[in-house]
């Protein structure tokens, strides 16, 4: 790894800064819909910047990415409604089988590319939440009772307020310290030429695999938090394939070469539908939006990070 | 003594044969011209040096180890490194990024600043030190080619593939390319393989030459007999005489 100079030292302490920031506002006095808000957005830009981890700076995308928020969510939900066990205590054992569920997948799916990738990824998902659903013994497909935090409805959205501000604060300094690792050049190398990447002792392979599996487990324990804030949970809602695919966008969106993209691009498209759902419904909004990323998909393939400053010139001259 | 031995190479394309029972060595700190007609095998016997492809018989050896059986990061790790004949710039890096790869993971193994020291010192040695911070997609061919034989140093030096390094240059390049690897030969004491199609070059550079034709050699030996040699005439200008079956 490399040493530290001062600038990098000065980064880190502003973004422990921020951190603490983020976890300091709800004693503000926040509005429990504020709070349930800011928890979505949170969760969301927590799966995206987990994502980029393997789909931006390894260049492979997964489209199955909810099959890790849908073992983290049904670990902590069972052990909660079977062994009360607390989810903050159990977030982490969802993410332990998240990370072992991509060992078992990705060595297979890791040796195809692009479109393929995607598809097998996709494809695995569905596998995944049939096998969880149909566990024996867990009455899994008829659905989970999941207790709230607390009594109180503001405590509970505190509690999961802060959980969650907590597991965004780990997802971003891992993501942000494999950019700045060996380990995070390697993967950039991998995006750009595989076969280049090995011959330049690259351990391809192993890499890939470390970087799905610390993908897997970051998803996996923003998942085991998600849940406690349903109350019940549907088979087919954790897994969802939208949920898969609107992880991505807020990569493609934002941008993925750092952890940046994925966190602006969830804030940005997350508020963005709630704004809709509330002003023109729920399905003018759909149809809207789903138009809306298209364009800006099509206008901005490197995201919202690298067209910023050029849209920004463009207002600045008119 | 012989740093690097191919001993039968043999490779299968469907019907088509690149490589058929290729034995010869290279001998250590020696630079070796591997030529012969387009498509006579010579990227195919990179490419399975490299770990790249593997073949369908023979072995080769590094140093005592066995190539054929490694993976190409672990055979990178031994200090064996290749440059591609058609630059694959990691376009989306800058100029000093693509070296930081092959330093990091390649023989050399160095580390935080010391890497990039390292990077910098091989850019400036192919005088594209100026543009380290270049995107790579940026660079023109010839630069791109100059990153190659950069990066392949920083993977390591103990024995260099060069592939076709000075195809396509403008004549008035050749000179100013030929010292290059000269010095890089003199400063770092590399073993090369040099497949190469300009003639001067190969002669100006390689201690020996290997002359391999449809995939099969067809002789070795000092370049100035090489190129007298009549079957090395023969595959390359013809014969005029009923040539037998390989003709």
């Amino acid at each position: 790894m490399r040493p530290r100079g001062r600038s990098e030292r000065t980064i880190w302490l502003m973004l422990a800064a921020a951190g603490v920031g983020l976890l300091a506002v709800p004693f503000t006095g926040m509005s429990i819909y504020l709070m349930s808000v800011a928890f979505v957005v949170m969760f969301h830009a927590a799966a995206a910047v987990s994502w980029n981890i393997l789909g931006g700076y390894a260049g492979y995308e997964s489209f199955g990415h909810s099959a890790f928020i849908g073992v983290g969510a049904y670990t902590t939900a069972l052990l909660l409604s079977h062994q009360g066990l607390s989810p903050l205590l159990t977030a982490p054992v969802g993410a332990l089988l998240a990370a072992a569920v991509a060992v078992a997948v990705g060595y297979p799916c890791l040796r195809l590319r692009g479109p393929y990738f995607a598809l097998v990824t996709l494809v695995v998902s569905l596998a995944v939440s049939v096998v969880v659903v149909n566990l024996p013994g867990l009455n899994v497909a008829s659905g989970v009772f999941v207790s709230r935090p607390a009594a109180s409805p503001v405590m509970s959205r505190f509690i999961l307020y802060e959980a969650m501000a907590v597991i965004l604060i780990v997802a971003v300094a891992v993501a942000r310290a494999v950019e700045r690792s060996r380990f995070g050049v390697a993967l950039a190398a991998i995006r750009e030429d595989e076969e280049v990447a090995a011959t330049q002792g690259v351990p391809t392979t192993r890499f890939k695999l470390v970087a799905f599996v610390v993908s897997a487990a970051l998803t996996g324990l923003a998942g085991g938090i998600f849940s406690w804030s349903r109350g019940f949970l549907d088979p087919g809602d954790m897994f969802s394939v939208n949920l898969s695919v609107l992880i991505v966008l807020f990569a493609l969106f934002g941008g993925r070469r750092s952890w940046v993209g994925p966190l602006l691009g969830a804030l940005v498209v997350t508020l963005a539908r709630e704004f809709l759902f509330i002003v023109i419904g729920e399905d003018a909004a759909q149809i809207l939006f789903g138009v809306l990323l298209v364009v800006v998909i099509l206008f901005m393939p490197n995201g919202l990070i690298a067209a910023a400053p050029r849209l920004l010139r463009n207002g600045a001259r008119r | 003594m012989s740093l690097l031995a191919a001993r039968g190479i043999t490779k299968h394309f469907g019907g088509v044969t690149a490589l058929e029972d290729v034995s010869f060595e290279v001998m250590e700190g020696e630079t070796l011209g591997l030529i012969g007609p387009n498509g006579s095998g010579k990227t195919t016997f990179f490419n399975v040096a490299s770990g790249l492809m593997r073949p369908d018989a023979g072995r080769i050896f590094f140093d005592g180890v066995e190539l054929t059986r490694l993976t190409p990061p672990r055979i990178a790790r031994l200090g064996v490194a290749r440059t591609f004949q058609i630059s694959r710039p990691l376009a989306g890096l800058t100029v000093v990024e693509n070296l930081l790869p092959g330093i990091y993971f390649g023989s050399e193994r160095l580390s935080g600043p010391e890497a990039r020291r390292r990077a910098m010192e091989l850019l400036e040695l192919v005088a594209l030190d100026g543009k380290a911070h270049w995107s790579a997609h940026d660079l023109t061919m010839w630069e791109t080619r100059l990153l190659e034989l950069a990066r392949a140093l920083g993977v390591g030096s103990r024995l260099v593939l060069l592939d076709e390094i000075f195809a396509g240059l403008a004549p008035a390049d050749i000179p100013e390319t030929l010292d290059l690897v000269r010095r890089v030969r003199r400063e770092m004491s590399t073993t090369m393989v040099v497949v190469e199609h300009v003639m001067a070059a190969v002669m100006a550079l390689c201690d020996r030459i290997v002359v391999i034709a449809s995939g099969r050699l067809v002789t070795e030996g000092a370049p100035q007999e090489v190129v007298r040699h009549p079957r090395v005439l023969e595959v390359y200008l013809g014969s005029k005489e009923v040539p037998d079956a390989q003709g």
